[in-house]
């Protein structure tokens, strides 16, 4: 079993807690109080190695951080370890696209970037599709302009609904299958330089602190 | 006669069916039974929404209710570029759905900006009467004439006055009632105790005659009638015995919980009011061993007040003197944050003018900034102090908590304040002007243990988010225990270890200023 570290990160109320709980519990809390600090979660999942077709399991520790601007010093410590970060926003909120833009900057100027995987996502789309014009909120980001801004960074990018569970599967389907190639090529590295075989079996990533947290939050 | 008909072919009716005739309010038509007049007043006279004559013409052609749109001629179009700017927050967008047109002035909000509903008519005017709700801006929502968002004011205070001087002054002609009724009653006791001191039987005696003599004083209230206690409302039986009040004449229970009455010595009487105007000396009462009962309500009306008096000349409890230091304390930074900021703003104008500051004016600067952090200093040892004292009664841990978040709520309510004081938290090295140069005078000297203010309420506000957190952690690894999730132990452990020592650096950062 393979195991990684996951953190998400962006503005309050654009549904972090929300996606994590659909993807652990799937479930969904109308009125989910807001974070405080940040919250521990993890889930398993499979995917298939292209290669040898076989099944892989992967676990997620998931780290829940809060949005409210009060915790924002707690965050690096979370993500300096992270290997992959979920950087949410909200469809219907314009400036929680900027925040989250915020966030993508922090984390390639405050992480080495080589092998943290940032996946982009946008939340709450059933408020945009849903039926009757009434009920149906304007979508104040456009997916092709979000699409563009992560395909420009190099991020994945996903538009889902906590609600629904629309998409919540595949973002982390897509996360797993990202990190589990970035290990099968440092793997093979290692291998080819110390050119040992064997199986590695429950291998902990674990992402060197190259910061302190007190630099990250001026 | 017509109506004499009507009437009697109806009441014909109504004797069979029931139904009784009504004439309608409006035209005085005479109508059998309830729901048929509804039906008339809907039809006939409008009432079931919209007016009559628009009934009329939508019954006869129904196209003709487009006549009834609000005309929308006057709306405020987007611009050229097909861009819609909200008038409030200036928010701008091409999409069509995220702009409205407020129904009255017509001008361009965004979504949120036209949130008001108000009745107008098709040609956009406020119509509070035959109006339709349409959505409509803040501006014209607030602008409509009787718009009142506060409520009336109407000043009752003399009336209240003068309700509350009746009532007092019927207090207070009781009280002397009960302060007669007592002298009376002592100076009574005070002659048979001194009549029967030498009998054999004084104690028999002098209880005979006191009690006759506390019914001439009081007149008893007949107990017939009186089911339950005057005080505590609970019912009188065989557990629980009526008494009387010696001073009101009410009748009350005497259990211990309530306290509805007690037996009161006469030393105790008159010693805790020393100042009525008894016929023997006071020390001479004391050897007089009797007991008087009085209800609840006459003991706190008698020496309620006296009691408080007495309390006052008590010396001040610590909590209350600690309380007034710092009472005094806060007046006084926050005078001198005042007078800094003044200050600052006046070096600022002379620094834009490219003057070189007055030798007085930096000895002043510093005079006001060493001032400043040793009242605020002062302020914290009393803050300090107050939260070390342990509380005698209820009331004082009531008082220590609010002064304890009084004053923490204070601190951080001046430390924002300086924030203001101009180059109080811009940190920014601005070498190239001038005021720096002569006496290094920076407005950032304003220091705690080298941190700038707005630096220890950052680190301040980082620990408590960190100690909040660890809590959070120790909880979930006690959770992750007892499921027996070992590896997930193993990650909230590392998390707590970096919690913990991130808690010991943000401390050592603040050193003396890691008060909470
Ligand atoms: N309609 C809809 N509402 C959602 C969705 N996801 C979350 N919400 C609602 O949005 C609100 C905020 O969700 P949270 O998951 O608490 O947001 P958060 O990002 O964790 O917020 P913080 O903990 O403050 O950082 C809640 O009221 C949710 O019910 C979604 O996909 N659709
Ligand atoms: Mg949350
Ligand atoms: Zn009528
Ligand atoms: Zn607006
Ligand atoms: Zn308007
Ligand atoms: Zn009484
Ligand atoms: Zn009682």
């Amino acid at each position: 079993m393979l195991q990684f570290k996951l953190v998400l990160l962006g503005d309050s109320s654009v549904g972090k807690s929300s996606i994590v709980h659909r993807f652990v519990k799937d479930s969904f809390d109308e009125f989910r109080e807001s974070t405080i600090g940040a919250a521990f979660l993890s889930q398993t999942i499979k995917i298939e190695d292209k290669g040898s077709q076989q099944e892989v399991v992967i676990k997620f520790e998931i780290w829940d951080t809060a949005g409210q601007e009060r915790y924002k010093s707690l965050a690096p410590m979370y993500y300096r370890n992270a290997n992959a970060a979920l950087v949410v926003y909200d469809v219907t909120q314009q400036d929680s696209l900027a925040k989250a833009q915020g966030w993508v900057n922090e984390l390639k100027t405050k992480v080495g970037e080589d092998d943290l995987v940032i996946c982009l996502v946008g939340n709450k789309l059933d408020l945009c599709t849903e039926e009757g014009e009434s009920s149906s909120k304007p979508k104040a980001v456009e997916s092709s302009d979000a699409e563009g801004y992560a395909n420009e960074q190099g991020l994945l990018f996903h538009e889902v609904s906590a609600k629904t569970g629309e998409g919540v599967k595949q973002v982390f389907q897509s996360i797993g299958e990202k990190l589990y190639e970035f290990k099968k090529h440092e793997l093979a590295n290692s291998k080819g330089r110390q050119g040992a075989g064997g199986d590695t079996v429950n291998v902990q990533l674990q992402r060197p602190s190259t910061n302190d947290a007190t630099s990250c939050c001026g | 006669m017509d109506k004499e008909g009507g009437g009697n072919s109806s009441g014909g009716r109504q004797q069979s069916g029931k139904v009784t005739n009504i004439s309608c309010p409006v035209c005085g038509e005479s109508i059998e039974g309830l729901t048929k007049l509804n039906n008339h007043l809907d039809i006939d006279h409008g009432f079931d929404n919209g007016s009559p004559e628009v009934q009329k013409r939508n019954s006869k052609n129904p196209k003709t209710s487009k006549v009834q749109q609000i005309v929308k001629n006057h709306w405020q179009r987007p611009d050229s570029y097909g861009r819609a700017v909200c008038q409030e927050c200036g928010s701008s967008s091409k999409k069509s759905n995220a702009f409205i047109n407020c129904r009255k002035c017509g001008l361009i909000y965004c979504n949120l900006h036209c949130k008001n509903i108000i009745k107008l008519n098709t040609d956009a005017q406020y119509d509070p009467l035959h109006g339709k709700w349409y959505a409509c801006c803040y501006r014209c929502f607030s602008e409509r004439p009787g718009y009142n968002d506060y409520g009336s004011f109407v000043d009752k205070t003399s009336s209240f006055i003068g309700l509350r001087e009746t009532k007092n002054e019927d207090k207070r002609l009781r009280l002397l009632q009960l302060e007669n009724r007592l002298v009376r009653l002592v100076n009574g006791i005070a002659s048979i105790h001194a009549k029967c001191k030498s009998s054999i039987l004084m104690s028999f005696t002098m209880r005979n005659e006191a009690s006759e003599l506390e019914r001439t004083v009081t007149p008893w209230r007949n107990d017939r009638g009186v089911l339950d206690c005057s005080v505590c409302f609970k019912p009188f039986g065989l557990t629980l015995w009526k008494h009387h009040c010696r001073l009101c004449g009410n009748i009350v229970c005497n259990r211990d919980e309530t306290g509805c009455s007690s037996e009161i010595s006469l030393q105790h009487l008159v010693n805790a009011a020393k100042d009525l105007p008894y016929q023997q000396k006071v020390s001479d009462l004391a050897e007089i061993d009797h007991s008087i009962r009085l209800c609840y309500k006459c003991i706190r009306s008698l020496y309620g007040e006296r009691k408080f008096k007495k309390d006052l000349q008590k010396p001040k409890p610590q909590l209350l003197s600690l309380c007034e230091s710092l009472e005094s304390t806060s007046k006084l930074i926050t005078d001198t944050i005042s007078h800094m900021e003044k200050f600052m703003i006046r070096m600022d104008d002379s620094k834009i003018a490219e003057q070189i500051p007055k030798e007085e004016d930096m000895t002043e600067s510093k005079k006001m900034r060493t001032k400043l952090l040793r009242s605020v200093a002062m302020y914290n040892s009393l803050a300090r102090q107050v939260s070390r004292i342990t509380p005698a009664n209820p009331t004082e841990a009531k008082i220590k908590r609010s002064v304890q978040v009084a004053s923490s709520t204070f601190i951080n309510e001046k430390i924002l304040s300086l924030k203001r004081v101009p180059g109080m938290i811009d940190d920014s090295p601005r070498t190239s002007s001038p005021i720096r140069e002569p006496d290094k005078v920076k407005s950032t000297d304003l220091l705690f243990n080298n941190l700038t203010i707005s630096e220890v309420k950052k680190y301040r506000e980082e620990l408590m988010v960190l100690k909040e957190q660890k809590f959070l952690v120790e909880s979930m690894i006690e959770e992750a225990k007892k499921q027996r999730k070992f590896d997930e132990v193993a990650t909230l452990s590392t998390n707590l270890n970096e919690l913990s020592e991130q808690i010991a650096t943000t401390q050592g950062n603040l050193g003396e200023q890691g008060f909470t």
